[in-house]
C-alpha cells in the first residue's frame, strides 16, 4: 500500500468518526428535544380528548373515533377514563388487565386542576393524567393518555447503529490497521532518523530496514544509496583529505619558507628602508649642509653646461660679480675669465671632461672688485650613463694667497738660498759624524752620535740629498 | 495480527447490533400476552348455568370442544339451550357432529353461519381460519324450544315459519294452553323472507310476541351463499330456525339503529322487492346520492366496497307508536349495474308509497348506541336480574366499526350487564321488536336479548 493511501485511510478513518460523532451528539439533541415536543404533543391529545370525553359523557357517547384517531400515534400506549374511585370506566384495551405502571399511576392522586405528567422510573412509559370535571366522591374523574418513549429511544438507538457503532467499528477496525500502519511506517522512519543521528555523528556502519516498494521503502532504499553513496565519498574524502593533508604539510613548508623568505626580504627592506630614510636623512642633511655650505659658501660655485652656459650661480658668486642669479644664469661663463688663461680654462675643462672628471686650475677673473685671481676647482657631473653632462666649477678667491705665494716665491729662493748653506754644512756635520761613529765602532766603542733621524728622513724622503 | 484486529472488530459490532436489534424488538409487557385462541366462561348457578365460549381453532371439532368446555364449565353442566354462532369457514355439518361428539351440548341448539367473527364479553373474536362462539343457558324460570324449517319443507317461508314455530313449541314441552312464548328468537338464510317469516310468527302469535332474530350470513365479498342455520342437530341452508322461550318472567330487549335521521326524505316511487327503482319519481341512486352530498357517487368512482360504505347511509322508515317514535333503517347500496339502472338495492323489502329518508351514522356513535343497548333493554325490565344475554348486530355495522375497537362493543356491553355472560353474532338483517309497534325487519341495526334470572322466590 502506498503511502498516500495509508495516509488517506487514517485520515478518513478520523474524519468519519468525527462526523459519525458530530452527527451523533447533534441527532441525540434533536431526540431529546424531539422527546419534549412529544409530551408536548401528548398532553394536547391528552387535553383534547379529556374535554371530548367531557362534553359526551351526560349522553353517554364516548369518543372512540376521536381517541381511536389518538391511538394511531405510534409512541400511544393506553388511555384510561378513570373515575373518581379510580376504577377503569372506559379504556382502550377495556377488556385487558391494566399494566402494571397502574401501581405507580394508582399512587397519584391528581390535586390540581392541571394535567399531570407521571413517568416511570424504570420503563419508558409516561402518563398524562387530566382532571375531568365529572367527580366520584368529590375526587375528579380523570383521562389517563399513556404514551412510550420507545420511538426515541429507538431513534437514539438508530442513531447510534447508524452513526456510533459504524463509527466504532470504523474506529475499531481502522484504528489499530491505521496503528499499525503508522507504526509500520513510524518504525522504519525511526529507524532511518536513528540512522541518521548515528550518521550525524559521523557513524556511517548504520543498519536500516530492507528497502520496501512504498514511499518510505523508497525512502529508505534512497537513504541506504545515500549512505553507500556518503561511504564513497567518505573514503573518496579520505584520500583526499589525506592528499590534502600531505599538500598542506606541503604547503606549510612551503609557506614556512616562503614566510622566512619574506621575513628576510621584509628584513631586508626594512633595512633599506632604515637606510633608504638613513639616505634620505642624509641627503637632507646634505642638502641641508649644501645649501648651508653654498648659500654660506664665501666661495663661488657656479655650474654650467658644457658649453659654458651658466646653470646655476652661488649667492657668493653673484656677490662676487655683483649681480643676480638671474643675470648670471644663461649667459657664457668663459668670457668672464681673463683671456690670458683661456687656455689654461680649456686644459682644466679637458682635464675635466676626463676621469676622475676632476681639475683645478688657477685663473684670473673679472669681478665686481675688477681682476682677481680664483682658482677653480671643476668636477664633471656625469648621467647615469656616466656621461658628462655639466660641469661644477668651485672657486676660490686666491688673490691674497697669489699675493702671498708670489711672496714666498720671494721668500723661498731667499730660503733656498740660505738652505743650501746651511744643508751643506750638516749634511758634511752628519758624514763626519758618521765617520766618527764608524771610526767608534771600529774602535769597539759605542758610536757617540746619533744619526737615526738622519735615516729616518733618508727611508721617508729617499736619499737626502747632498748639499749642493 | 492484523486479521485477529480485524476479526476482533466485526465480532465487537456484530455484538453491538445484535444487542441493539434485539433490545428494540423487545415488546411491552402488554405485547407479550399472545392472543388466545379460545375462552369463555360459566357462570354456575344454584339452578342452572349460563355459560358462553369461543375458540378460533381451525379445526371444527376442537373449536366446539373448547367452546363448549368454557361454556360449560368443568362440573359437568349441561344448558337447556346452546346458541351457537359460526364463520363460514366451519362447515355446519362438522358442528353439529362435533357437538354429538362432545355430548355436553344440549339437544336443544339454535345457531346459524355469523359474519366473520363472534363478540362476547372477553371481546371480538374472529379469525382466518374462522371462529366457533356459542352460549349455553339453563334456567329453571325459562323453557326453551327450538324447531326449524326448510323452505323447501312447505309451499312458502309462511308455512315454513309457522312449521318452526311448531315444532319449537312442541320442543318446548307442553306450555299450558294458549300460553304464548316470552320471547322468540329467529334466524332465516339469506334467501329474502325475513318479512314474510316474520309476518307468518306475529299470525301465529297474534303480534303478541316479540321476536328477534337476525339473518344468516355468508362468507366474505364477493358475498358467497353459504349461510347455513343449526338447529338441534339439523343443518339447513335454505330455511329458518326458531327458539321460542317461556318464562313468567319479563325478557329484556332493545332494538334499534345507531344512525340520525336527516331532514331528506322521499317517497318510494318505484320499488320491486328488495330493488328501489324510484324516489320521487326519480331514479333512486341519484337521489340517494343527492342526498349523501355526492359521497356514493364519489366512492363508486373510487371502487370502494359500496356494500360497507353504504352501511353508514341507510334509509329510515319510522313507526310511530303513542310512545314513541321508531327508526327502521334499510342498508340500500347501488347494485353493480348501478351506474346504468341507477336502482338501489336493500337487505330489506321497501315498498312503493313508503317514505325513506336519509340517515347518516358513524362508527363512533354506532359503537355508543350499542353500547347502551342493553341499558334500553335493562329499562323495558327494571330491577329484573339478567342470567344472560344475546346480541344481535349487523355486519355493515360491524365492518364499519375499526376492527381495534371492536373490543369496545363489548366492554360497553359488559358495563351494562356486568358478569352476565352473553354473546354476540353478526347477520345480514335483523328483525326485533318496536314495543307496540310489532316485529319488524331492517337492516343495520342492533338487538339485545336479555334473558331474565329468576329470583330466589320463585318467579
Amino acid at each position: 500500500m502506498r503511502l498516500f493511501w495509508k495516509v488517506y485511510l487514517s485520515s478518513l478513518c478520523l474524519l468519519v468518526l468525527s462526523i459519525a460523532l458530530l452527527t451523533s451528539v447533534i441527532s441525540l439533541r434533536e431526540a431529546r428535544r424531539s422527546a419534549d415536543l412529544l409530551r408536548d404533543k401528548q398532553k394536547l391529545h391528552a387535553t383534547i380528548a379529556a374535554s371530548q370525553v367531557e362534553a359526551g359523557y351526560h349522553e353517554q357517547i364516548w369518543p372512540f373515533e376521536m381517541l381511536s384517531t389518538m391511538s394511531q400515534d405510534e409512541n400511544f400506549l393506553f388511555w384510561r377514563i378513570v373515575d373518581g374511585d379510580g376504577h377503569v370506566v372506559l379504556a382502550n384495551s377495556p377488556l385487558q388487565d391494566t399494566p402494571d405502571t397502574d401501581a405507580i399511576l394508582a399512587r397519584t392522586r391528581v390535586v390540581r386542576s392541571e394535567p399531570l405528567l407521571v413517568s416511570d422510573p424504570v420503563g419508558d412509559t409516561n402518563v398524562w393524567l387530566v382532571p375531568m370535571r365529572m367527580r366520584t366522591n368529590t375526587r375528579p374523574w380523570t383521562f389517563w393518555l399513556g404514551f412510550h418513549t420507545r420511538t426515541i429511544e429507538r431513534q437514539i438507538r438508530g442513531i447510534v447503529l447508524a452513526n456510533v457503532l459504524p463509527a466504532a467499528a470504523i474506529a475499531v477496525i481502522l484504528i489499530p490497521i491505521s496503528l499499525l500502519v503508522t507504526q509500520q511506517v513510524l518504525r522504519r522512519l525511526v529507524t532511518l532518523t536513528a540512522a541518521a543521528q548515528k550518521m550525524k555523528h559521523g557513524d556511517l556502519g548504520v543498519s536500516l530496514p530492507p528497502p520496501g516498494r512504498d514511499e518510505i521503502g523508497q525512502l529508505v532504499g534512497a537513504f541506504d544509496a545515500m549512505v553507500q553513496g556518503i561511504r564513497d565519498r567518505d573514503d573518496q574524502i579520505r584520500e583526499q583529505m589525506r592528499a590534502l593533508v600531505e599538500a598542506r604539510d606541503d604547503l606549510e613548508m612551503r609557506v614556512h619558507e616562503r614566510t622566512a623568505e619574506l621575513t628576510r626580504t621584509n628584513t631586508e627592506l626594512k633595512r633599506e628602508i632604515i637606510e633608504h630614510k638613513r639616505a634620505e636623512e642624509a641627503l637632507r642633511e646634505s642638502e641641508e649642509k649644501y645649501r648651508l655650505i653654498v648659500e654660506n659658501q664665501i666661495d663661488v660655485v657656479v655650474k654650467a653646461d658644457l658649453e659654458g652656459h651658466v646653470l646655476f650661480a652661488s649667492p657668493s658668486c653673484c656677490e662676487l660679480f655683483g649681480t643676480t642669479e638671474e643675470e648670471l644664469v644663461g649667459i657664457e661663463f668663459i668670457p668672464l675669465l681673463s683671456e690670458e688663461d683661456r687656455e689654461v680654462v680649456a686644459k682644466s675643462m679637458a682635464t675635466a671632461c676626463r676621469p676622475p672628471y676632476t681639475s683645478y686650475a688657477e685663473m684670473r677673473t673679472n669681478t665686481k672688485d675688477g681682476w682677481r685671481w680664483l682658482g677653480w676647482a671643476t668636477k664633471g657631473v656625469l648621467d647615469e650613463n656616466s656621461n658628462m653632462v655639466a660641469i661644477v666649477c668651485a672657486g676660490r678667491d686666491i688673490t691674497e694667497r697669489k699675493q702671498a705665494e708670489e711672496e714666498l716665491k720671494r721668500s723661498l729662493a731667499e730660503l733656498e738660498q740660505f738652505n743650501r748653506l746651511a744643508v751643506g754644512r750638516e749634511l758634511r756635520m752628519i758624514e763626519l759624524k758618521r765617520e766618527i761613529n764608524e771610526m767608534a765602532q771600529r774602535a769597539g766603542l759605542d758610536p757617540p752620535y746619533d744619526v737615526s733621524f738622519a735615516e729616518t728622513a733618508e727611508r721617508e724622503h729617499g736619499h737626502v740629498s747632498k748639499p749642493g | 495480527m492484523k486479521k485477529v484486529i480485524v476479526a476482533l472488530g466485526i465480532a465487537i459490532c456484530a455484538a453491538a447490533v445484535w444487542h441493539f436489534a434485539t433490545k428494540s424488538d423487545v415488546p411491552l409487557e402488554s405485547e407479550v400476552h399472545a392472543p388466545p385462541t379460545s375462552g369463555g366462561r360459566c357462570q354456575q348457578m344454584e339452578d342452572g348455568c349460563a355459560g358462553y365460549g369461543w375458540s378460533v381453532h381451525p379445526d371444527t371439532a376442537t373449536a366446539v370442544e373448547q367452546a363448549l368446555s368454557a361454556a360449560l364449565g368443568s362440573e359437568g353442566a349441561k344448558g337447556d339451550v346452546t346458541f351457537l354462532f359460526y364463520s363460514h369457514q366451519h362447515k355446519p355439518e362438522r358442528i353439529v357432529e362435533a357437538l354429538r361428539q362432545a355430548r355436553r351440548s344440549s339437544g336443544r341448539v339454535c345457531g346459524w353461519s355469523s359474519w366473520r367473527g363472534v363478540i362476547t364479553p372477553d371481546g371480538y373474536h374472529a379469525s382466518p381460519d374462522g371462529v366457533v362462539g356459542l352460549m349455553s343457558l339453563c334456567s329453571p324460570g325459562v323453557t326453551v324450544g327450538v324447531g326449524a324449517a326448510a323452505f323447501d319443507e312447505t309451499e312458502s317461508p309462511e308455512s315454513s315459519a309457522t312449521l318452526a314455530l311448531g315444532r319449537a313449541i312442541d320442543d318446548a314441552g307442553d306450555p299450558e294452553p294458549g300460553e304464548r312464548p316470552a320471547m322468540i328468537l329467529m334466524s332465516t338464510t339469506y334467501d329474502g323472507h325475513e318479512e314474510r317469516i316474520l309476518e307468518a310468527l306475529e299470525a301465529a302469535t297474534e303480534g303478541e310476541v316479540p321476536v328477534v332474530g337476525g339473518t344468516a350470513t355468508g362468507g366474505p365479498p364477493p358475498y358467497g351463499s353459504d349461510w347455513s342455520i343449526i338447529a338441534k342437530d339439523q343443518v339447513l341452508r335454505k330455511g329458518l330456525v326458531v327458539c321460542v322461550f317461556y318464562s313468567a318472567l319479563p325478557f329484556g330487549w332493545s332494538f334499534r339503529g345507531g344512525f340520525d335521521r336527516t331532514g331528506k326524505s322521499g317517497v318510494v316511487t318505484k320499488s320491486d322487492g328488495r330493488v328501489i327503482r324510484e324516489i320521487d319519481g326519480k331514479p333512486a341512486l341519484d337521489v340517494y346520492d343527492k342526498w349523501s352530498g355526492g359521497r356514493i357517487a364519489e366512492a363508486m368512482r373510487a371502487g370502494k366496497d359500496m356494500n360497507t360504505f353504504t352501511g353508514l347511509y341507510p334509509l329510515c322508515r319510522t313507526f310511530t307508536s303513542a310512545q314513541t317514535t321508531h327508526h327502521l333503517f334499510v342498508h340500500a347500496w347501488p347494485p353493480e349495474d348501478g351506474a346504468v339502472s341507477r336502482c338501489l338495492v336493500t337487505s330489506a323489502n321497501v315498498s312503493e308509497g313508503d317514505v325513506v329518508y336519509f340517515s347518516e351514522g358513524s362508527w363512533n356513535i354506532l359503537l355508543n348506541r350499542i353500547g347502551a343497548l342493553p341499558q334500553l333493554a335493562k329499562g323495558t325490565t327494571p330491577r329484573m336480574p339478567v342470567r344472560a344475554g344475546l346480541f344481535i348486530c349487523c355486519e355493515a355495522v360491524l365492518t364499519n366499526i375499526p376492527l381495534e375497537q371492536r373490543d369496545h362493543m363489548a366492554h360497553l356491553m359488559n358495563r351494562s350487564l356486568g358478569e352476565v355472560p352473553w354473546i354476540g353474532t353478526f347477520t345480514w338483517g335483523e328483525q326485533g321488536n318496536f314495543p307496540g309497534l310489532g316485529n319488524h325487519h331492517g337492516n343495520l341495526l342492533t338487538s339485545v336479548v336479555l334473558f331474565p334470572e329468576p329470583t330466589a322466590g320463585g318467579e
